[in-house]
């Protein structure tokens, strides 16, 4: 039958051609491989989130204030749009974990008497809630359980309002609203095991925190559609009484705030790098495959000879292409999947949703196959086309030798004494310029992806380089429970290994221009200061400007405030009227909205006569664990973060994140640029066998012909690297704006160094796809060569 | 169809005229007892069998046959191409040491060929990247001892066309610059593989009138392979092959002009 023999045929086909279809298809996989993996996690980690906050009911607006009486609380349910309120008392305590050498600093929340009642629903992971008025009972957040290895039944110590208590831990659990953990300590704390969520029964908590009665935190359930902005608002004027600190909109809850940036990364992530990935294989996808086609020529005019139709013959040359993306899809989703499955997982280290499986997402999926399959057989459709229009007798009788013409740069009298192999190279990359862009394009696209994703990562290491070696160089930065007299921080400086102590302030403000209003803090430090400095993207150290404030450049912009502008601040600690702060200079730091002020000239402007939050200490390394355990000891302490710490558990976080994404990247780029290479290579050996063939019988070595061969291929690597560099620089603009935030700013960083990485990777990959060549043109039959037709 | 073998006179091309005798002096090729056995799958099939054979220095051999008697084989194996499967090939250059080509591995046969062998081809062979000139040059780059480019392009009357890519010459032209690239090392054999199979015949005497110039004025050891019957009148020898034997030896008295020749 005639499909059976031509199907037979294409089986044959790519089984002869296995080499150049598995790297071809490896392209296809890849590209797929990133969609599938990026969309699903993506899309899975939104749906994760999504569900539990519906199901643990998070709340739509958030509120502190001083102390508010708790009937107010109805006048605030009575809010049109508002469904439910959950007044809280929360506080900060000193945590004394055994095992941990240093205190850590805790957040206490207390918890409705009625598990089913109220907002932010806690998920117990293991254990069970507090139970009613038991005072000594705590549910402890599932991520500093797990830092410090703690396990329902234990204890630790926790000093409130000044007195030291045991604890017992009765439960593990998250909630929505500290999905992420954060600590109210200045910077990024990444250190697990240094900050936690302590859930009391309310009447423990009301006591502790020496709040009968009362509540200063409160949470709001809006009816679906509601605009939370007059909610806000009267929620604002209700509480201003009770030392309001002004209520947020979900969207500037901290922690749905920075789970909202990762979102953001991930998307960048998921939508832009697999759409680039997969641009590169539809490209490299449309070459190799025209290419495979055009050197089937005679094959092609052969079956029209016989009497299949033109339809017949691209049918089964598309189907050629068509079985190479479904071998590629096959793979890319399988490995999606698995990879996805990974990522979902990592996630789920860090965010610690009740439920987050990866689930393939079958509409990118189809569409990345799709835009694949699109790509194949658009390329193996301009070249069928081509073969097919021939007459069958002048296909059979083969190409008449190509046309060539001396080089340009000869036909200039540039050059006229070359070597007649370099002219061969030379004259064979003029005659067919398209074709030899496509292997220097392939091999520039995958050395841009490499290099421009790798920099993000260098930038993440310099960030945190210019952060805790510039900026933060306190060896331990210590935050006291409230504002003290100055005295407090002196008091450090008599703890053994103490070196140098500076203190520190931070008043709670909102910032309001025009429409923009954002609630921050005021940072208040010592002008001169040696231990925490102002710096910038570049490491430059700024010097604090004995009065008005330093604004961060991202926030400054977000806010519209230029130097000389005067900035509007509300005090949430101690209310009053507004009051302005010239704005003297901007500074272009890496995170954060941060708002800088000499400590003196921030005391001016609270008017208290002085207080300091905590202090950054210098200490003495030998005497560390020393002076930390004593700081446990210290009833105004309630935390204290070590460098070490942070710079410890930055570095793992950013190496757990570069040993997947960058062997990924690293994978999929050495893929490119081995399909690149290979089929460059292997292709360009159909078309010259003969020639190399002649070369060989006129006395040429294997070497030299070798040489000749990959001598061009290396010429055409050569080329795409300046090439890959400079799109690597553009493709890390790109990814670095995208991920820019107003909390977050990361540095366009080109590191020489990285990019001869990358390079090297590349010209590895190039070097593996020219051995595999090599071995088959070693095997070059040179009779059956020249025995044959052009 | 097979011809038996008992009906198939073993002739061996040496021991016929007297002064053709092994160990001749001025043997550049002494081939005994060669044999070719191609392993086709389950099938063995026989190019070559027990081909005794010397080739003098300065002589024109025609080695005629049809397609399929093995003459191909042979010359490949003379050229340095193929290996035999048994037998001995010694090689003597005109100057130089004697070595047995069937004990040369690989890259001794590529040397070889560098060396002392010069090879025209049915399909001229040529690099259509490079002029007639390069396309010598190619070859005159790696020589030890190569003459000039332009004068082994003015020997086959090509001294005009030297700039010109091998997609403006004629087939006659393009075979003569792959004679060019041949002869311009210097060759100690001139092997010849149907050179004149895909022109026509005028172009094709000129060609053969090309290899017969070059064999009288650089004394090469010239060996033409051809189907052709007509061409042998040119030679100073003749072989005939039939089933990867040597079937007919002759020598001729006076080599005809390759312009004379018809076909």
């Amino acid at each position: 039958m005639v499909i059976a023999a031509l199907h037979r045929k294409l089986l044959r086909d790519l089984w002869r051609l296995r080499g150049q279809v598995v790297s071809t298809a490896a392209v296809v996989a890849c590209g797929v491989m990133l969609v599938v993996a990026m969309y699903g996690t993506r899309r899975s980690l939104q749906h994760a989130r999504d569900d539990y906050y519906t199901r643990a009911r998070f709340g739509h607006v958030f509120a502190g204030a001083t102390r508010v009486p708790l009937p107010v609380a109805t006048r605030l349910a009575a809010i049109p749009g508002v469904t439910v309120v959950d007044p809280r008392v929360t506080g900060f305590a000193s945590l004394d974990v055994p095992g941990l050498d240093l205190p850590a600093g805790g957040r206490v929340v207390s918890l409705p008497d009625d598990a089913g009642a109220g907002l932010d629903r806690l998920h117990l992971v293991s254990g069970r809630r507090a139970r009613p008025h038991a005072v000594d009972e705590a549910v402890v957040s599932a991520g500093f359980a797990r830092a410090n290895a703690l396990g329902v039944g234990d204890s630790i110590g926790a000093v409130l309002e000044g007195r030291w208590r045991r604890v017992q831990v009765v439960g593990i659990a998250i909630a929505p609203r500290f999905i992420w953990e954060l600590s109210a300590a200045p910077g990024y704390t990444a250190d697990e095991r240094a900050f936690g969520v302590l859930w009391l029964a309310r009447d423990a908590a009301e006591s502790a925190l020496g709040l009968r009665g009362a509540f200063n935190d409160i949470m709001l359930g809006l009816a679906p559609g509601v605009d939370p902005a007059p909610v806000i608002a009267a929620v604002d004027s209700i509480l201003a009484p009770y030392g309001g600190t002004g209520a947020v909109a979900r969207e500037r809850q901290p922690s749905h705030a920075i789970l909202e940036g990762e979102f953001r990364q991930l998307r960048v992530f998921g939508l832009m790098l697999p759409l680039i990935f997969l641009a590169v294989a539809a490209f490299l996808l449309n070459v190799v495959l025209g290419r495979l086609v055009a050197t089937q020529r005679i094959e092609i005019a052969a079956l029209k000879a016989f009497g299949y139709t033109d339809r017949e013959v691209a049918g089964h040359f598309l189907a050629f292409a068509g079985a190479v993306v479904l071998v590629g899809s096959i793979a890319g989703v399988a490995l999606g999947v698995w990879l996805g499955g990974l990522y979902t997982g990592l996630y789920a280290n860090v965010l610690r949703f009740p439920a987050i499986a990866f689930a393939l997402d079958p509409v990118s999926a189809l569409g990345a196959i799709v835009a694949s399959g699109a790509a194949a057989l658009a390329g193996a459709w301009v070249a069928v086309r081509g073969a097919a229009s021939l007459a069958p007798a002048e296909a059979l009788r083969g190409e008449s030798p190509e046309r060539y013409r001396p080089l340009l740069l000869e036909r200039l009298g540039v050059v006229r004494a070359l070597p007649s192999a370099l002219r061969m190279v030379l004259r064979h990359v003029e005659h067919r310029p398209a074709r030899a862009a496509s292997t220097s394009i392939g091999v520039a696209m995958a050395l841009a992806l490499l290099s421009g994703t790798l920099a993000l990562f260098a930038a993440a290491f310099h960030m945190a380089d210019v952060q805790f070696r510039v900026a933060q160089r306190e060896d331990v930065a210590v935050s006291f429970d409230r504002p003290r007299p100055p005295d407090a921080a002196r008091e450090l400086t008599r703890l053994p290994g103490v070196l140098v102590t500076e203190s520190f302030r931070i008043v709670p403000v909102r910032v309001r221009r025009g429409t923009v209003v954002r609630t921050t803090a005021i940072t208040g430090m010592p002008p001169g200061g040696a231990l925490h400095r102002l710096v910038d993207q570049e490491g430059r150290v700024h010097a604090v400007p004995p009065s008005g404030a330093v604004v961060g450049a991202a926030f400054a912009a977000r806010l519209g405030v230029h130097v000389g502008d005067s900035l509007r601040i509300e005090l949430l600690e101690r209310g009053g009227e507004p009051r302005a702060v010239p704005v003297v200079a901007l500074l272009d730091e890496l995170f954060g909205r941060n708002i800088y002020m000499a400590a003196d000239a921030l005391d001016r402007l609270v008017g208290d006569g002085g207080r300091v939050s905590g202090a950054w200490l210098r200490i003495d390394p030998q005497r560390e664990p020393t002076l930390l355990a004593g700081l446990k000891r210290v009833p105004a302490v309630t935390g204290a973060s070590s460098r070490h710490a942070l710079v410890a558990a930055w570095d793992r976080q950013m190496l757990e994140g570069l040993r997947v994404s960058g062997t990924l990247v690293v994978v999929c780029a050495v893929v490119i640029a081995l399909g690149a290479v290979y089929n460059g290579a292997r292709i360009a050996l159909s078309e010259r066998a003969r020639e190399l063939a002649s070369l060989r019988v006129l006395g040429f070595t294997r070497r030299e012909v070798a040489l000749l061969l990959l001598g061009e291929q290396g010429a055409l690597v050569a080329v795409a690297l300046p090439i890959g560099l400079v799109g690597g620089a553009g493709l890390t603009t790109l990814l670095t704006r995208a991920f820019q935030s107003e909390d977050q700013r990361f540095p366009v960083l080109i590191s020489p160094m990285l990019n001869a990485g990358a390079a090297l990777v590349v010209v590895a990959a190039a070097v593996l796809a020219a051995a595999l060549m090599r071995r088959r043109l070693d095997r070059l039959d040179l009779v059956a060569v020249l025995k044959t037709r052009e | 169809m097979r011809i038996p073998e008992a009906l198939v006179d073993r002739v061996t091309a040496w021991d016929e005229p007297a002064r053709d005798a092994r160990g001749t002096p001025g043997a550049v090729f002494e081939v005994r007892g060669l044999g070719k056995t191609y392993h086709m799958g389950d099938v063995d099939v026989v190019a070559l069998r027990d081909v005794d054979l010397d080739v003098h220095a300065g002589e024109l051999l025609v080695l005629l046959g049809a397609s399929g008697s093995g003459k191909s084989t042979l010359l490949n194996i003379l050229g340095g191409l193929d290996v035999p499967t048994v037998g001995t090939v010694r090689f003597t250059p005109v100057q130089g040491a004697s070595r047995d080509l069937t004990r040369a591995d690989a890259d001794a046969l590529t040397r070889f060929r560098r060396e002392h062998v010069g090879f025209v081809f049915q399909f001229y062979n040529l690099i259509p990247a490079l002029t007639a000139r390069e396309n010598v040059a190619l070859v005159t780059d790696i020589a030890r001892a190569p003459m000039p480019a332009e004068e082994a392009l003015r020997l086959v009357g090509l001294g005009e066309r030297l700039d010109h890519f091998p997609a403006q010459l004629s087939g006659g032209e393009q075979q003569r610059v792959a004679i060019a690239r041949a002869i311009a090392k210097r060759p100690d054999v001139l092997l010849c593989d149907e050179p004149t199979g895909a022109l026509d015949a005028e172009t094709g005497r000129l060609v053969l009138g090309v290899i017969d110039q070059v064999n009288r004025e650089l004394g090469t050891a010239t060996i033409v392979i051809t189907h052709n019957a007509p061409i042998a009148a040119m030679a100073d020898r003749v072989l005939r092959m039939t089933s990867g034997r040597i079937s007919e030896a002759s020598r001729n008295t006076t080599r005809v002009s390759p312009s004379e020749l018809t076909w």
